[in-house]
């Protein structure tokens, strides 16, 4: 029982994540705006560009 | 005060106002256009707050690009909504001043208070420089100051002369855009005042000549950049090997492992069949892509780089591609996304929307383990003459990549009907030892990167993928593989009529689909879907032994053609339509991609099956 219990969580954080992640950019705005004041974390992914590598080449040249 | 940093782009400016400003910086974009604002505060020794706003790099106040537009327009407070800088800070670099004093005698026209910091002059002393900084603020009547961006306390010099107060303004002149007569007036000026100042430039080493005679020779360069990168992918595939036996036993013997200790039933299956057959495929593949960036960081550390986008200058010309085009298609090998913000330093749109059209085409890094995978299911590992036929298909891969991209370009320089001419214009930095401190931390930048894509996105992919994999369950009396009965099962038999005719199963259409989010998730779904079919090696790790056993080399070349073409990535679709402002052209490339990966995957799979007799 217990496992199908933690199954049926992971998948359902698997689904958000996925939705989250590929969902426009307008739309994870709205999201933040509505809930990221209690959820700082939500805030601060609404901008991210999903693009890791960006974030790595800025750092590199703000480093040099 | 409101303060601005003014530089030519790679002067180390970014890395002083980061100096400055520590974490106190706030970065968003200038209004309607994605050039960067970052602005940030700091305080000097007597407690006043002062505001500093990164300008982008420029060459001259004579803007050809939209970022250098940018910044001379906040100079000038003509740009709404930006109040003028009250002070500029002219970052030079130590080691290659004249282009920067000719700078800064067009910013003196600007008719605001100015500070000159020489950047990087702990380089430029080691490497034999001189210079009177004295002499120069003499000559030039304003601060000229020292700094070291990159270390603790160099950017006091600045502070320092902020506190002091001692400028003057010498530019009552009125403003107006230099003209080809200034520029030639104003290098005779830059000569004066560096020999005024005493500056002297250490002589270059035979060496280095030599070198550069021989990797800048029309055809000894364009051999010895074909040789290098041979090399490259060779190493690839040669040296990753044992690292990726190493990872693969460990893979197997965690699988092993929780097959032995947990009961029967779906927490299990998820976490052998899902994740760890399905995150396994995907690991696996990292040495390859830290051996790939390794090579590349040592050719940018070393200086080779600017000299191969020298040496393929006039090939990206006789496309149409402008020279500036290098830059951002090279950076397109590790990333579409950071590629296609790049365009943005090239001056002519048409030639822009070529570019950005074509960086899809190069191989990105998530195409790695797609193509990793596939070749060492269906290339033999034996040696032709000094090479590996593994790293041969690899190099042809990236050459088929390419060559397309310079296609595509011509192809759509053509249509555009446009004719623009643009001279390539780079400084060529000495060659040096790479540091091996840079090496490492860029491994490490790219091992983080890529071990949080596998926790992240992939992981949530593949938990999601084996839920639709294994529900629901097969109808009672069923004699085939449970995942034939799935929602996965279902969609990937619908998706396979259209995919039948280029030689992909229902799998391959099962794995394609979480995989339009990104490439290399089409590795860990096949991983998970192999497993759920029953199969005990997808299991244990060892997926390029399934795929080799249930499919045929026609498919698995079918199989890559449509990975070197395939749009596969939604952030590139979304990067596009930004950058182009609407959705016409991430349209138009999702629809001649996705049309030449078919074509090319349909072409691949007909010959392969004529060639093999079948």
């Amino acid at each position: 029982m217990w496992q199908n219990l933690i199954v049926i969580v992971a998948v359902s954080v698997a689904a958000l994540y996925v939705f989250w992640s590929l969902a426009p950019k307008s739309v994870r705005r709205w999201a933040a705006t509505r809930w990221g004041g209690r959820m700082a974390w939500l805030a601060r992914s609404a901008d991210s560009s999903g693009c890791a590598d960006c974030a790595v080449r800025n750092n590199t040249r703000s480093s040099r | 005060m409101r303060v601005a940093l003014i530089g030519l782009p790679n002067c180390g400016k970014t890395a002083l106002f980061n100096r400055l400003t520590g974490s106190r910086q706030k970065v968003a974009n200038y209004p309607g256009v994605t050039v960067e604002r970052k602005e940030g505060v700091f305080s000097d020794a007597k407690g006043e707050r002062h505001q500093l706003l990164d300008l982008p790099g420029l060459y001259s106040f004579k803007p050809t690009t939209l970022d250098e537009a940018i910044t001379r327009d906040v100079a000038l407070g003509r740009l709404s909504g930006e109040p003028r800088p009250e002070l500029i800070v002219l970052v030079a670099d130590a080691t290659y001043l004249s282009l920067s004093l000719r700078l800064a005698l067009e910013a003196r026209r600007l008719g605001l208070p100015m500070i000159l910091a020489i950047n990087r002059s702990d380089i430029a002393r080691r490497r034999g420089f001189q210079l009177d900084l004295a002499a120069l603020s003499r000559e030039l009547g304003i601060p000229v100051v020292e700094t070291v961006a990159t270390r603790p306390g160099g950017a006091d010099g600045v502070v320092r002369a902020l506190e002091q107060r001692a400028w003057a303004v010498s530019g009552a002149l009125e403003w107006q855009e230099p003209t080809a007569e200034d520029v030639i007036i104003a290098h005779r000026e830059v000569a004066r005042l560096l020999k005024a100042a005493h500056h002297q430039e250490p002589a270059r080493s035979a060496a280095v000549a030599a070198a550069d005679r021989l990797l800048l020779h029309p055809i000894f360069g364009m051999l010895s950049l074909a040789v290098i990168l041979f090399l490259v992918f060779q190493a690839v595939f040669s040296w990753a090997s044992l690292p990726m036996d190493m990872i693969d036993t460990g893979v197997a013997r965690l699988g092993e492992l929780l097959a032995t200790q947990m009961p029967e039933g779906a927490l299990r299956s998820l976490l052998i069949d899902g994740v760890i057959a399905g995150l396994g495929s995907v690991v696996i593949f990292l040495p390859q892509i830290l051996i790939l960036f390794a090579f590349i960081l040592v050719l940018e550390d070393s200086g080779y780089l600017p000299r191969a986008a020298y040496l393929l200058d006039r090939l990206m010309g006789s496309v149409g591609l402008s020279g500036r085009a290098f830059i951002p298609l090279l950076s397109s090998f590790a990333c579409a996304i950071p590629g296609i913000m790049a365009t943005r330093t090239i001056p002519s749109i048409r030639d822009r929307i070529a570019t950005i059209m074509v960086a899809p085409l190069m191989t990105c890094s998530a195409r790695l383990p797609v193509y990793a995978l596939l070749i060492a299911a269906f290339i033999p590992d034996r040696d032709v003459g000094i090479f590996n036929l593994q790293g041969l298909v690899l190099f042809a891969l990236y050459f088929t990549g390419i060559i397309s991209a310079l296609l595509v370009a011509y192809v759509i320089k053509r249509w555009q009907g446009a004719r623009d001419q643009h001279l390539l214009m780079l400084e060529l930095p000495d060659y040096q030892w790479p540091n091996p401190l840079n090496l490492l931390v860029g491994l490490y930048d790219r091992t983080r990167i890529f071990l949080e894509r596998v926790g992240g996105i992939i992981l949530a992919m593949v938990v999601l993928l084996w839920f639709l994999s294994t529900y629901p369950a097969p109808p009672p009396g069923a004699t085939a593989p449970a995942i034939e009965y799935s929602f996965a099962g279902q969609i990937g038999k619908a998706l396979a009529v259209v995919l039948e005719p280029i030689g992909f199963n229902w799998q391959i259409a099962i794995a394609l689909v979480p995989g339009l989010a990104a490439r290399e998730i089409a590795v860990g779904a096949l991983g998970t879907v192999y497993a759920l079919s029953g199969s005990e090696e997808a299991v244990t790790g060892a997926l390029a032994t399934t795929i080799s056993a249930e499919w045929s080399l026609a498919t698995a070349l079918a199989l890559l053609a449509w990975y070197v073409f395939a749009p596969q990535c939604l952030a590139t679709l979304a990067v596009v339509k930004r950058e182009t402002g609407g959705w016409r052209h991430p349209l138009m490339m999702a629809t001649y991609l996705f049309a030449l990966a078919y074509v090319a995957a349909f072409v691949t799979y007909r010959l392969t099956l004529i060639l093999m007799g079948a």
